[in-house]
């Protein structure tokens, strides 16, 4: 198959406000950190081309960066509809950001209409653990704990500021997002079975980053 | 005359005639005007220095070059929130903080450190002054803003020449301000940075950098933000700002002597007062109030005052109620405490003001000031609590007026400009945004079909299809929307650089909120062109060949698209340095029909979406289609919206009739479609008029 089809992947990223989700967000994208992100409202998005495998098939991964704040959900309720893979955030010095992962993730599945809720592919980002260890609140343990409890979602424990994590997470992001939008083109057997076919459990498989 | 003076005589003449010159370029100027102007100009030409200014101020008031060199800064707004550092004794804001200073002075610590500075500053200005000749007080307090023009005038035999005539002082801050890349200039001694300290941000001195050297000051706009961001490049933003700041030099001198006209007072360089409202004033308006006096201009066309007068010591009490949450560590119990901590220093980290000075853990005074703003405004209102975008609201207000005028004019947006925009159900930006989408719809309908299309993409497979009706994006927004939503609840801010923003809200507070949807068509006018550029070409082709996928990720070209679409409305906005690409290139376009809408027609189809949600929401409930999941479930907010009543009525008709089918729906919906006035509305007025003179032809 070596059909030059453009894929196009839709990450949503979703946490609570001030978690990092935008630092995390440049970071994988244009590898930079800067103290001065604002506050981001409604929602913001980048794009970064991602090469699968040996080359032959690429894709354009579409991040979306949300607003934090709870009354915000409502407003992104429309586009979570097509997600290929939502990244939940929480702050490791923040336990209320913590102990919200479960609710984004409902509140993602909700809207979001997917075929199959419980193959969705999430991921798990305990960010910001460049901050000294008397100020984490949420271990590693515990993290592993909810990851498992929510169904085994994989969890990367990230510092964007210090580059910890970012690109393995979003390596894992990528491989869930074509997985996922390759069950939904299995799904949907059509004139399209061409455009996706990588061998996705292979080990060698990663993005280009 | 000394020799400084002839010199400073002789010379000027090449830069008189560039001013000349650009006040004829102005189209707005009237023939009346341009004539006073050039004539009062040539007879002012020669006051270059102090002395002169000093000797004939009886005609000053009168003279427009003498309000020129005098008055015509580009300095920053007052920042009264800051003066304790940076701007100490900027008497620009001298008088809006004497203006409303009644709450107790524990709450402006600073105030007394004000007094000091201003008190030094002056104390060394009469010492020096009386040297050359007795000197006004206020009047040394304006003089080294008339230097403005040679800086912002690149004729260096004028300002060269002007500065010999100058005190020392003077001099020294010429040497300083006129060259930004003059890197000798650092080692300046403490008189200039005395008189540094009340000039204007954009050319603030060395001796100030030296003091603060990590701030960088030349880097920064006369705001105080950071010139540089990832999409204007420093260079970009001088060579603009080059062009930009004579024009404000030139709007400033028409303000003037417009003011003059109307009889109103500007003390100190800052009129309290403004003209009624009338086409004149709208125009200039639009094309911009002085920065150092839009504190005052916004507070005026928002009738602040009138709020404030009704709410005595309710800013002061809030502060009180404040200050007992903490000791009753009761904090914990307002969720928004948390959100706001969390923003302050995520509000404008690129603003200086904004800034902890380095090698200090010292809190700025502007985020303390922000967070009482925000803090007692959750617990003034607390349907809306704290929204994130309120932080940037307040925090732009706070760089131009004080911080209980800040509250208020925070109360007045939230509920005269943009309301229910930041209630905790968004219900507000909801509404704005289906406004937005007809708005679009009506005055760009090219632009439409393709938001349309790429949002049949999006709804293809939602489980209510059967109920695509025309009016289902007013319920189900499209995500562009997403991008737009922040244009409204943060009035542009961040959305647009800081000039352009700044221009909208000037005729926000004039002209009403109906602006606001003025500049977003008016901004996506300007990119429409990119937006339509890479358009799919074949749409109706593949969406015929896919109708058998289920339209299931199958529309590459679409998505791809859809992407670049989002790409352009999420940047070309960041783009947009020079305000006039907005104003002149659309608002003033009279031709084009986007200039027709108005206030009325804005509160019109805001109710008119207003009910149209509901319905739909109701119709939905009852369908049982969207089941629980509907994400809006306080009613009570309603209310406050513009047609609470209206909507009510409509709810009672709904529940009457629980059998509705989705067809139904369809139809009903459907059938109410917005009609916006056309420029041929005038139908019903003409019928009447020819009835009219129907019967009166019976008659005769």
């Amino acid at each position: 198959m070596s059909s030059r089809k453009k894929n196009l992947l839709k990450v949503i990223v979703l946490g609570d406000s001030g978690v990092g989700k935008t630092s995390l967000m440049h970071r994988y994208v244009n590898d930079k950190y800067s103290q001065q992100y604002k506050a981001t409202i409604g929602a913001d998005f980048l794009t970064k081309e991602v090469v699968i495998d040996d080359g032959s098939q690429a894709a354009t991964m579409q991040v979306w960066d949300t607003a934090g704040q709870e009354r915000f959900q409502s407003l992104g309720v429309a586009f979570y509809r097509g997600a290929d893979c939502c990244v939940l955030v929480y702050d490791v010095t923040n336990p209320k950001s913590f102990d919200n992962i479960k609710s984004w993730r409902d509140e993602f599945l909700i809207h979001a209409n997917v075929s199959s809720p419980e193959t969705f592919p999430f991921v798990i980002l305990g960010n910001k653990i460049d901050i000294e260890d008397s100020k984490q609140k949420i271990s590693a343990k515990q993290g592993q704990e909810m990851a498992k409890e929510l169904g085994n979602i994989p969890l990367f424990l990230t510092s964007a500021k210090d580059s910890i994590n970012v690109d393995v997470a979003f390596e894992e992001i990528t491989r869930g997002a074509l997985q996922q939008n390759q069950n939904d083109a299995d799904a949907f057997k059509d004139d399209f079975n061409d455009a996706i076919n990588i061998q996705l459990d292979d080990e060698s498989s990663s993005c280009a980053c | 005359m000394r020799e400084g003076d002839m010199q400073g005589y002789v010379e000027p003449s090449a830069i008189r005639m560039k001013v000349s010159k650009s006040f004829d370029d102005d189209s707005s100027l009237s023939k009346n005007n341009s004539n006073v102007t050039s004539g009062d100009f040539d007879s002012g030409v020669g006051m270059n220095t102090r002395k002169n200014q000093v000797a004939s101020q009886n005609i000053t008031m009168n003279n427009p070059i003498y309000s020129m060199k005098a008055k015509f800064g580009i300095r920053s707004p007052s920042v009264p929130n800051f003066q304790d550092s940076l701007y100490s004794g900027n008497n620009n804001s001298t008088p809006i903080l004497n203006n409303s200073r009644r709450f107790d002075p524990g709450i402006n610590k600073n105030e007394s450190n004000n007094m000091d500075t201003r008190k030094y500053w002056k104390e060394n200005a009469d010492v020096d002054s009386a040297k050359e000749t007795p000197i006004d007080n206020n009047k040394t307090h304006d003089d080294p803003a008339m230097s403005v023009i040679d800086l912002y005038n690149d004729d260096d035999g004028y300002s060269r020449n002007n500065r010999s005539s100058m005190g020392h002082q003077l001099e020294d801050y010429h040497l300083e301000s006129d060259d930004e890349e003059d890197e000798d200039s650092e080692n300046n001694h403490e008189s200039s940075e005395m008189l540094a300290a009340v000039s204007n941000a954009e050319f603030l001195p060395k001796s100030i950098t030296l003091n603060r050297k990590e701030l960088n000051t030349e880097h920064c706009d006369r705001y105080g933000f950071k010139k540089k961001n990832n999409y204007v490049s420093e260079e970009t933003y001088n060579a603009w700002w080059e062009d930009y700041s004579g024009y404000c030099i030139r709007r400033k001198h028409k303000w003037l002597l417009l003011l003059q006209k109307s009889g109103l007072p500007v003390h100190n360089d800052i009129p309290v007062r403004f003209p009624p409202h009338s086409e004149k004033l709208k125009r200039y308006v639009r094309k911009g109030i002085p920065a150092e006096w839009r504190g005052n201009a916004w507070w005026y066309f928002a009738r602040g005052q009138e709020k404030l007068n009704k709410n005595k010591d309710v800013y002061s009490n809030l502060l009180l109620k404040m200050g007992n949450l903490e000791d009753e560590t009761q904090k914990g119990k307002i969720q928004d405490l948390d959100v706001i901590e969390r923003d302050l220093n995520r509000t404008f980290p690129d603003n200086i003001h904004f800034q902890k000075e380095a090698f200090s853990t010292k809190e700025p005074v502007m985020i303390k000031s922000l967070r009482r703003v925000l803090v007692a405004f959750s617990l003034y209102n607390t349907k809306i609590g704290y929204c994130q975008s309120m932080n940037f609201l307040a925090g732009l207000l706070l760089l131009f007026m004080d911080e209980e005028k800040t509250f208020w004019m925070l109360v007045i947006i939230t509920s005269r400009y943009l309301p229910g925009v930041h209630n905790v159900n968004l219900e507000g930006v909801n509404i704005d945004q289906g406004v937005l989408l007809l708005c679009i719809r009506e005055y760009l309908p090219e632009l439409w079909t393709e938001i349309e299309s790429s949002y049949n993409g999006y709804t293809k497979n939602t489980p209510n299809n059967s109920a695509n009706s025309k009016n289902l994006f007013l319920l189900k927004l499209p995500p562009i929307t997403l991008c737009t939503a922040s244009w409204f609840m943060s009035c542009f801010i961040g959305v647009l650089p800081i000039e352009t923003t700044l221009r909208i809200w000037d005729c926000m507070f004039y002209e009403d909120s109906h602006f606001l949807f003025k500049a977003s068509l008016a901004i996506f006018k300007i990119c429409e062109p990119d937006l339509l550029k890479g358009k799919p070409s074949h749409r109706s082709f593949s969406q015929y060949s896919l109708t058998n996928t289920k339209q299931h990720r199958s529309n590459a070209c679409q998505d791809d698209y859809d992407m670049q679409m989002f790409q352009v409305i999420q940047t070309f906005p960041k783009t947009i340095i020079d305000p006039n690409d907005i104003f002149e290139k659309v608002i003033f376009k009279r031709r084009l029909q986007l200039n027709r809408l108005d206030q009325n027609e804005i509160d019109k189809c805001r109710k008119y979406v207003a009910v149209q949600r509901q319905k739909h929401k109701n119709y939905d409930d009852i369908i049982g289609k969207l089941g629980n999941t509907s994400p809006f479930d306080e009613k009570s907010d309603e209310q406050n919206l513009h047609g609470g009543k209206f909507i009510d009525n409509s709810i009672n008709i709904l529940g009457k009739d629980l059998k509705m089918t989705s067809e139904m729906v369809n139809e009903a919906l459907s059938s109410e479609v917005y009609d916006f006035k056309r420029g041929f509305s005038g139908v019903n007025w003409n019928n009447s008029i020819k009835e009219r003179v129907k019967h009166m032809r019976k008659k005769k």
